[in-house]
């Protein structure tokens, strides 16, 4: 009952503590891009327009207003689920989050259940067989694929897969001759399947495999680490040596007992590499040219596109304080050796 | 302590797995349409709306969907599209009448019409967009008859039959647009909004579809197009984020058409050697760019007219072209570039002699450097390459009497700070929106106020010079009104006072280069640069 109490006092404090962080970070950022050097219209304009036409788009953009102006509209925008419009297309940021935040995510699940399963399959496969053959392999794999620089094996790839074999598209998420299925959810693997459409689930396949093999590639490597590190651990404790002292196989000892108990850790890496990847994995999706969030980000940052970047790092921010506070629960839920 | 002795090793499942999956990808690729072409451009078309575009990709795709009133030859001469004839302009110059084409539809099946055509006019002035200001001087649009324009001018206004060319005021129907605003500033003085998947224009080919981050575009042709219709069956076009990603979707096929915009110079090198190589096509456009080096004149010791003479005799433009861009950008010493009949060569070539003479009588050289600040885009490679290659030029040829300090900046913050006085010297490129030597000249030279020599308010200002000059800028105003042979003589007269003054220094001019695969025929630009799209076949 004290567990349960303490449990929902833990969520309560997270759940309202979530708003205040998210208000110092969106005001946080507000602040930071007008501090930052840079106008958008100049951002925008270039040379190429008059200073009449620059002061008329400055009215236009509401940019003329005082910054207490601007940041009370903001902070009122905000609350009222208004994010904006785009400086640079007058695109509802609100759309652009709902064409790339889904690109971002189909990237970094595909990429994460890669990552996690080959990892993971690395991590056990050395752990259960201590310093042989194929603990070593996996080892240098972890470590290899750990400190690999992103933008380098992701060109690396590109470069073999894509431009000399011709196996598999270059870049973006879509072949260029076929129209994506209309389907609401933006995933366009499961848009794909639910319209029934075999010829874009294959296009978009195509285009997922080289993005996501890539990233999930760069992220076996601490899988495998964090796996095989806790494995091990496992098999030297006293649980489990009761277990074999019981009779029990040795395959029935890893999987029943140490595997579950191992896995825990390698449950909350999980949740903080998707809470990260919400955000996007910018390097990856510049060189694959994925429309995903990061990507986006990374252009309104250059063109200084106040409500764009304000948008997209505030809908962000809150969706990984929500992961966070899940994967916390779902711990606390699994390993009732936690406390509160 | 085997596991599963008697199994397959799990590490080996994945590579099972993965193996047939990555040969079913590879085999399975989706067949592409022999009558269609797939052109790969960078970065996402942000709006196709004539109105609010500025960007060359979006301009470039208007072109394609639109036709403007009169197309620009590649000898610089007018032909009528959506007009029936040149204009006729009033002997005061101030009244310009546009008869035009019957017979035109629009993509929805409406016809075009004097109408249909004031509307996108007054649209592209009235609703706030980024170019509105290009039609400044136009006070009225008026429908004379169905098939004849009229417009009133403030003042004579010597390139508005080039600007009739230009692709952003190509005509769009009402229909394309929504009285249901999103954005209630999108709106403005033209209380209609864009619907940003739909152009319902004349051009050879319709909008079948656009994704929602203006990443891919189809186009197909259009069937009742009232000119010759496209050599294809459409056009697909890809954006992609990087120019290495598009070099490499060239090279393997995946696009069969790239133009040069947003590549890195080493990977249009590569293209251009592949194309003498026989492997790609290559065409090259009429320059229509340039780059100079802008010089504030208001402030001590660039104030002084030796000084900025000796930078301009001590800037070693061939060694330039041919160290950073690799020969494909071409020297210039005009402002204007050489496709025009008004471009000159003005500033004065390489004299190291020369500029020592110079800083000498200004009191440098001999144990006194000047030392000159040169700011870079940081994120222009070959601006980086001209500061450092120059600043090393002078080191060795010139080291006691000049000396470069290159500073970079994101170019963002760098035009925030350009009409502030920031920069004692700095690099950037322009090209124009539409094709005429005034839009060369003007956006550098105008300026709206001067006090004592030093330009207040104006382009001058904007582009960091601060230069006023009164004969330049009677030159400047007495060609608006001139016949072509006479402006050409006065745009000539022009760049000389301008090089005179020295507040800026022509380094190279830029064209627009496009590679194919090899077996697509009918490669072109027409005369305002724009790719032909619908020239294009295999």
């Amino acid at each position: 009952m004290a567990l349960r109490l303490n449990l929902v006092r833990y969520v309560a404090s997270r759940l309202c503590l979530a708003p205040v962080m998210l208000w110092v970070i969106a005001s946080l950022v507000f602040l930071l891009l007008r501090v930052a050097p840079g106008d958008p219209i100049d951002a925008l304009l270039g040379t190429r327009a008059t200073a009449a036409a620059r002061e008329a788009l400055r009215i236009q953009l509401g940019l003329n207003q005082p910054l207490v102006v601007q940041y009370t509209t903001y902070l009122h925008d905000l609350l009222t689920g208004n994010l904006g419009y785009s400086l640079a297309n007058q695109e509802p940021v609100r759309a652009i989050l709902a064409a790339s935040l889904p690109a971002s995510l189909e990237l970094g699940t595909v990429a994460l259940l890669l990552g996690a399963g080959l990892g993971m399959v690395a991590g056990f496969s050395g752990a259960a067989r201590p310093e042989g053959r194929l603990d070593l392999s996996g080892r240098l794999f972890g470590i290899a694929t750990y400190a690999l620089p992103p933008f380098w094996a992701a060109m690396v790839l590109q470069l073999c897969f894509a431009v000399w074999l011709h196996w598999l598209p270059v870049g973006g998420r879509f072949p260029a001759t076929l129209q994506p299925p209309e389907t609401p959810t933006g995933f366009y693997v499961l848009n794909a399947v639910m319209a029934g459409d075999g010829q874009a689930l294959l296009g978009t396949l195509r285009h997922l495999a080289l993005p996501a093999s890539t990233l999930g590639l760069l992220l076996s490597g601490i899988f495998e680490k964090v796996l095989r590190l806790n494995l091990r651990r496992a098999m030297r404790s006293d649980y489990v040596e009761a277990a074999r002292s019981r009779g029990l196989s040795e395959r029935r000892v890893i999987l029943r007992h140490a595997l579950p108990n191992a896995l825990l850790p390698v449950l909350t890496l999980g949740g903080l590499t998707v809470a990260s990847l919400i955000g996007g994995a910018l390097l990856i999706e510049v060189t694959f040219s994925w429309p995903g969030i990061a990507l986006r980000l990374q252009q309104a940052i250059s063109q200084r596109d106040y409500p764009v970047v304000q948008g997209v790092v505030v809908v962000v921010a809150g969706l990984v304080v929500m992961v966070t506070v899940f994967v916390d629960l779902l711990v606390a839920w699994i390993d009732p050796r936690i406390r509160f | 302590m085997s596991i599963f002795s008697s199994q397959a090793s799990p590490s080996r499942w994945p590579l099972l797995l993965a193996m047939p999956l990555m040969l079913g990808l590879w085999g399975c690729a989706p067949e592409r349409p022999p009558g269609r072409i797939v052109v790969g451009t960078r970065g996402d078309v942000a709006t196709i709306d004539p109105a609010q575009a500025y960007q060359t990709r979006s301009l470039q795709l208007i072109s394609a969907l639109g036709d403007p009133l009169y197309e620009r030859r590649g000898d610089g001469t007018l032909v009528p599209r959506l007009a029936a004839a040149l204009p006729q302009v009033s002997d005061d110059g101030l009244r310009v009448r546009i008869p035009l084409r019957d017979g035109v539809v629009f993509h929805d099946g409406t016809p075009f019409d004097a109408e249909a055509m004031a509307f996108s006019l007054r649209r592209f002035r009235d609703a706030g967009g980024f170019l509105s200001f290009l039609l400044d001087n136009v006070a009225a649009v008026v429908v004379t008859n169905p098939l004849e324009l009229e417009l009133k001018l403030k003042e004579p206004y010597a390139p508005l039959l080039n600007l009739l060319s230009f692709a952003g005021l190509t005509p769009v129907s009402a229909a394309a647009y929504s009285e249901d605003c999103p954005n209630e500033t999108a709106a403005d003085d033209a209380s209609l909004c864009f619907r940003p998947d739909q152009f319902i224009g004349t051009g050879p080919y319709r909008l079948s579809y656009r994704n929602a981050d203006g990443t891919q575009h189809r186009l197909d042709r259009f069937p009742d197009y009232w000119g010759e219709p496209a050599r294809n069956e459409g056009i697909d076009i890809v954006s992609l984020d990087n120019s290495t990603a598009l070099f490499g979707a060239l090279q393997n096929g995946e696009v069969d058409v790239l133009p040069s915009s947003g590549l890195e110079v080493e990977h249009q090198l590569e293209l251009s050697r592949g194309a003498a190589a026989g492997d790609f096509r290559e065409v090259v456009s009429p320059p229509l760019g340039i780059e100079v080096l802008a010089i504030a004149t208001d402030r001590p010791p660039l104030d002084a007219v030796a000084v900025r003479r000796a930078l301009a005799l001590s800037l070693p433009r061939n060694l330039l072209s041919q160290r950073v861009s690799q020969g494909l950008n071409a020297p210039l010493r005009s402002l204007v570039p050489d496709q025009f009949p008004s471009a000159t060569s003005s500033w004065p070539e390489l004299n190291i002699a020369e500029a020592r003479e110079q800083l000498t009588v200004e009191g440098y050289c001999n144990g006194n450097q000047l030392q000159v600040p040169f700011t870079f885009r940081s994120n222009v490679p070959t601006d980086q390459l001209v500061a450092l290659t120059w600043q090393e030029f002078l080191s060795q040829e010139l080291g006691d009497c000049l000396a470069l300090a290159p500073t970079g900046l994101e170019s963002a913050t760098l035009y925030e700070q350009l009409g502030k006085g920031a920069f004692s010297m700095v690099i950037y490129d322009w090209s124009p929106d539409f094709l005429d030597p005034e839009n060369y000249l003007r956006p550098f030279l105008g300026c709206d106020k001067h006090v004592d020599g030093v330009c207040e308010q104006g382009p001058a200002v904007d582009s960091g010079t601060f230069w006023f000059d009164p004969q330049a800028d009677a030159l400047l105003a007495l060609q608006q009104g001139q016949a072509p042979a006479a402006r050409t003589a006065t745009l000539v007269d022009l760049q000389a006072a301008v090089a005179e003054g020295v507040p800026y220094i022509p380094l190279w001019q830029t064209s627009r280069r496009v590679w194919s695969q090899e077996d697509v025929r009918g490669l072109a630009h027409d005369g305002s640069g724009w790719l032909r799209f619908s020239a294009l076949a295999r």
